[in-house]
């Protein structure tokens, strides 16, 4: 593999038909990078893996979830109890939001102690922070999708916060809720921004962030 | 069609107009499509005239103090023995809802430990204004809020 | 290599090809970081949630532990607009990082007054996550 002297078959067969291995080895064996690249270097790509996690084991909760305040609790109860390893996958999700907050923010802190955000990385850490505040917009939406006590309290107090903010305030907090106060509204309205708005915003800021790192490498060890 | 029939002059400005042109058409879509997006996503206004609530006296001796649904957010009425309140039951510090506790006679938010009198005001805690009050009135043997 | 001051994009040091040395690494962070998350998955306790009642709110909430640094600020600040506003100014600082932190010494030690303040907005941040979790 990767281009070595014995190539598979079928990278000859796909390299008679679209020249795949210059492309290959340009982003493996020849692709160079910083020496001493060490463990924490991973946090990036784990934040992608779990990321990746997360939109799976999302995928399959919407299957059997149904995002009304009537039956949101019931349906995820219905998943744990009921459904063929639903128990897994509810906890794998719900459980990666919290793994993935703690990767990325991992991921800041090396990338502060490494001075990795100069000159010419200025836009890597500014996408990334968007991308971290994406995150956690994400989890706080999610969090409401099962209508328990602590969800629905902690849409409320979160909901209010924007509120103590001058002329606009009251008018956010109206429209983050749909409503006066949490209700079936603010949970569809959750919903759609949980398993389409913020995961699209999240994949091309993503995106957006490898593409730069692709272009300037990544920054070396001291 | 650059064949001389048009002097680069006159080109230019044409182009300077079009794009003009669709700047301004740009902005205009971009408004035109966010207004009712906006809209779209502010809440719906209750109906005027919906909301009265009543109950019946027995079901509220003195000291003692209901939560309702009024008008879409929840309020309370408390019998203080010497008449009938209602107020929001909405902290207006961070939302949650007040309880009553009918030892100490004040409502209380479990939130931050807000605590407020029977008017309403402020007793302790964060809350940064009064819970607003409800006007309530009785009539054969029912204490009613809003409603004619 | 002890000290790479310039921080040009087209680094001259890199000098390691990404395969196998890299990207054989992450393919063990990776079955490392799945070994974890499923042993979290199954060994952490269930919590036994209440269906939501939006008539009742329970004693003694408190939002997620990501969310606890910033309810505790608030929550110690007497003024709850000027709580909010310091978080914001905090935010964009930390948003706007690289334009106004241009220091070209890359080590933490060799960073005198970055590091410290690091240091202390991190401590902060999780003194503040405690703090809201056992008030």
């Amino acid at each position: 593999m990767f281009a070595s002297k014995k190539d598979s078959a079928l990278l000859d067969w796909l390299e008679e038909r679209f020249t795949i291995k210059e492309e290959l080895e340009k982003n493996t064996t020849k692709k160079m990078v910083p020496p001493h690249i060490n463990w924490l270097y991973c946090l990036g790509g784990l934040s992608l893996t779990i990321f990746i996690i997360q939109v799976v084991t999302g995928v399959f909760l919407m299957m059997y979830y149904k995002p009304t305040p009537e039956l949101a609790y019931g349906s995820i109860e219905f998943i744990v109890k009921e459904v063929p390893y639903g128990w897994l996958i509810q906890r794998v999700h719900s459980i990666g939001a919290n793994t993935m907050i703690i990767l990325v923010m991992a991921h800041m802190v090396r990338v502060l102690f490494y001075n990795a955000y100069q000159k010419p990385r200025e836009l890597h850490w500014i996408s990334g922070i968007f991308l971290f505040g994406l995150t956690l917009i994400t989890s706080f939406t999610g969090y409401l999708l099962p209508w328990t006590q602590l969800s629905y309290w902690g849409a409320t107090v979160g909901t209010n916060m924007p509120g103590s903010a001058p002329i606009i305030g009251e008018w956010m907090v109206r429209m983050s809720r749909g409503s006066e106060q949490v209700s079936g509204v603010t949970l569809t309205r959750f919903f759609a921004l949980h398993v389409v708005v913020l995961p699209a915003m999240i994949s091309a800021f993503a995106g957006w962030h490898f593409v730069m790192i692709r272009r300037t490498g990544v920054a070396g060890p001291f | 069609m650059v064949d001389g029939t048009i002097d680069s002059d006159a080109l230019s400005k044409r182009r300077k107009f079009i794009k003009g042109l669709i700047g301004f058409f740009g902005i205009a879509t971009v408004a035109g499509v966010t207004y009712p997006f906006v809209r779209y996503l502010q809440p719906i206004k209750q109906q005027e005239g919906e909301g009265r609530v009543e109950i019946a006296e027995a079901d509220l001796p003195p000291g003692k103090a209901v939560l309702i649904n009024y008008k879409g957010n929840p309020a309370v009425v408390i019998n203080t023995g010497g008449g009938y309140i209602a107020l929001t039951a909405v902290c207006p510090h961070l939302g949650c809802i007040v309880k009553w506790q009918e030892e100490e006679g004040i409502l209380f938010c479990p939130c931050h430990a807000g605590k407020f009198d029977t008017d309403g005001n402020v007793l302790a805690g964060p809350p940064p204004r009064p819970l607003e009050k409800f006007p309530v009135r009785v009539a054969g043997g029912k204490v009613i809020l809003g409603g004619v | 290599m002890a000290v790479d001051n310039n921080s040009k994009s087209t680094d001259t040091n890199h000098e390691e090809p990404f395969y196998p040395h890299e990207l054989l690494k992450f393919g063990v962070a990776f079955f490392v970081f799945l070994a974890v998350l499923f042993t979290l998955t199954i060994f952490l306790p269930h919590g036994i949630h209440e269906p939501a009642d939006p008539m009742n709110t329970p004693a003694h909430i408190k939002p997620e532990w990501y969310f606890l640094a910033p309810y505790q600020m608030l929550k110690i600040v007497p003024n709850e607009l000027a709580g909010m506003a310091v978080q914001g100014i905090l935010g964009l600082a930390i948003l706007f990082l690289p334009f106004w932190e241009k220091s070209k010494r890359r080590h933490p030690a060799k960073r005198p007054i970055f590091t410290p303040v690091c240091i202390v907005v991190i401590s902060a941040f999780i003194a503040l996550t405690l703090w809201g979790k056992y008030s």
